[in-house]
């Protein structure tokens, strides 16, 4: 008997065409970015410094807290709500400002 | 605001220590301060920004309690980081530097000083030969060619100089002066010109004939310029002098009620040439009259009362053709008349008119006056 593939399964929501259309949702674009560039971290967004050595950064983000860990850890540059970071970087949480969500890179 | 960090060439790296100094790094970033490479050194952080920065990141150690060193600094310093952050001020200053080496090379105003109103039109085309006028780029050959050009007009000025500073053309001069150089006297003998009653004698030089209240013919000699003494010797001394008499004399004119001559028109021509930072734009040359009178003016252009690079040549001239005028009985008469003193002025310059005595008659093409004249007058002249 011939083993047929599985077909994937077709999302059941349906695509609406609308949404393409559709405004981004409310303050999209004042939201805080992080990006990962090759060796830098970058983040657009930054209120505070909440904590900086050598093997944390603890980045005050709006309702979003990031901590970078690593070694040799270092801002390369800050300059409004700008901050780029560089180092070796471990790992990178995220965390709700509240402590109700928590994720890890 | 944004600022511009374009032009931030003064760098600062500083330390900064106490408790909390991240929240430094926060506050000076929310000042819009650039951090750059910053480093945690255990007890506090190391960082670079712009030496213009400086006083703020002092003021925000100060505010938070923080303790902030500078380690090093580079850069041109404060003033020219500051001058290089505005750079339309340097910019501006040169392009100003070359604007007046450049602009004060052109004539922007031409000053005549104490030169009569009457010669200045003169002196404008003078120098327009030279090719000297307002918007013109003086050149030290052209000052110099027009130097010697008005050097050489001795009729007006005693001495002249031409300077030229700061785009302003200054003519200084003074009048000139002539003397009188008395001509060496001629072996002649006085003689009458004319008849009359003599007032006076003035015989400076030669020997007098004559004696006031004597009357004399025309002809007549009224002065010698050889006398015999006691011997018989003849002695000569060239006559020079005055002799005023009263003299009678009578002169006659005749005009005619129609006169064919050169006369305007009353129709003109303008040309315009506008000279203006060593370019010239000339108007449309129009059709110019064969015969008539050239009037030329300089107009320099002005703003208000601040001088400009640049001037207006306007060219009039004014149309002249042979015309046939008729006159009225009235005007020939008056133009006999003028004739008249006219002729008498010619032959005794110094007369004084005491008494005149006129007859006049127009027979409708011609005006005849005829005046006679008393007056005083020197009859005296050299012998022929």
């Amino acid at each position: 008997m011939k083993h047929r593939k599985p077909r994937p399964r077709r999302s059941r929501q349906r695509f609406d065409p609308g949404s393409l259309l559709a405004q981004p949702p409310r303050q999209f674009y004042f939201l805080p970015e992080l990006e990962i560039r090759g060796g830098l971290i970058i983040t657009d967004g930054c209120r505070r410094v909440l904590d900086f050595t050598p093997q944390t950064i603890c980045l005050d983000l709006g309702e979003g807290i990031v901590t970078l860990y690593g070694q040799e850890l270092r801002i390369e540059s800050l300059s409004g709500k700008r901050l780029v970071a560089a180092g070796r970087v471990h790992r990178i949480e995220l965390k709700n400002k509240w402590g109700t969500d928590h994720e890890t890179l | 605001m944004k600022r511009c960090d374009t032009w931030r060439a003064d760098r600062v790296r500083f330390a900064v220590s106490g408790q909390g100094a991240q929240h430094f790094l926060s506050a000076a970033a929310a000042r819009c301060v650039r951090l750059e490479n910053i480093r945690c050194t255990g007890t506090g952080y190391e960082a670079t920004a712009a030496g213009a920065d400086l006083l703020v990141l002092y003021e925000l150690a100060d505010k938070g309690g923080w303790e902030m060193t500078v380690r090093t600094r580079r850069g041109p310093g404060r003033f020219v980081e500051r001058l290089l952050a505005r750079p339309g001020v340097p910019v501006g200053a040169a392009l100003f530097l070359v604007l007046v080496r450049l602009l004060t090379g052109f004539v922007w105003a031409v000053d005549f000083g104490g030169v009569e109103p009457e010669t200045i039109p003169a002196l404008r085309q003078l120098l327009a030969e030279q090719e000297i006028w307002e918007g013109a780029w003086l050149t030290k050959e052209k000052l110099s060619t027009a130097q010697n050009a008005l050097s050489a007009q001795s009729e007006l000025f005693g001495w002249t100089s031409l300077n030229f500073t700061g785009g302003c053309l200054v003519l200084e001069s003074a009048p000139a002066e002539f003397r009188q150089v008395q001509p060496q006297p001629s072996a002649k003998s006085l003689t009458a010109k004319a008849g009359g009653e003599v007032l006076s004698v003035e015989v400076e030089s030669g020997f007098a004939l004559v004696k006031p209240g004597q009357y004399v013919t025309a002809g007549q000699e009224l002065a010698a310029s050889q006398k015999l003494d006691r011997n018989g010797t003849p002695v000569t001394q060239a006559a020079r002098g005055r002799v005023i008499a009263r003299v009678t004399a009578q002169y006659s004119a005749e005009i005619p009620l129609k006169q064919t001559g050169f006369m305007l028109t009353g129709r003109r021509q303008e040309q315009t040439t506008l000279h203006l930072l060593g370019t010239t734009r000339q108007s449309e040359e129009p059709d110019i009259f064969a015969e008539g009178i050239t009037q030329i003016e300089w107009l320099p252009l002005t703003a208000g009362r601040l001088a400009l690079p640049g001037c207006r040549c306007r060219v009039t001239r004014w149309e002249q053709a042979e015309q046939t005028v008729f006159h009225s009985e009235e005007t020939a008469l008056a133009l006999a008349r003028r004739d008249c003193r006219r002729q008498l002025g010619e032959q005794f310059p110094d007369a004084v008119i005491r008494e005149q005595q006129m007859a006049q008659e127009c027979d409708g093409k011609i005006a005849r006056c005829t005046v006679q004249y008393v007056f005083a007058a020197d009859i005296a002249m050299e012998e022929e």
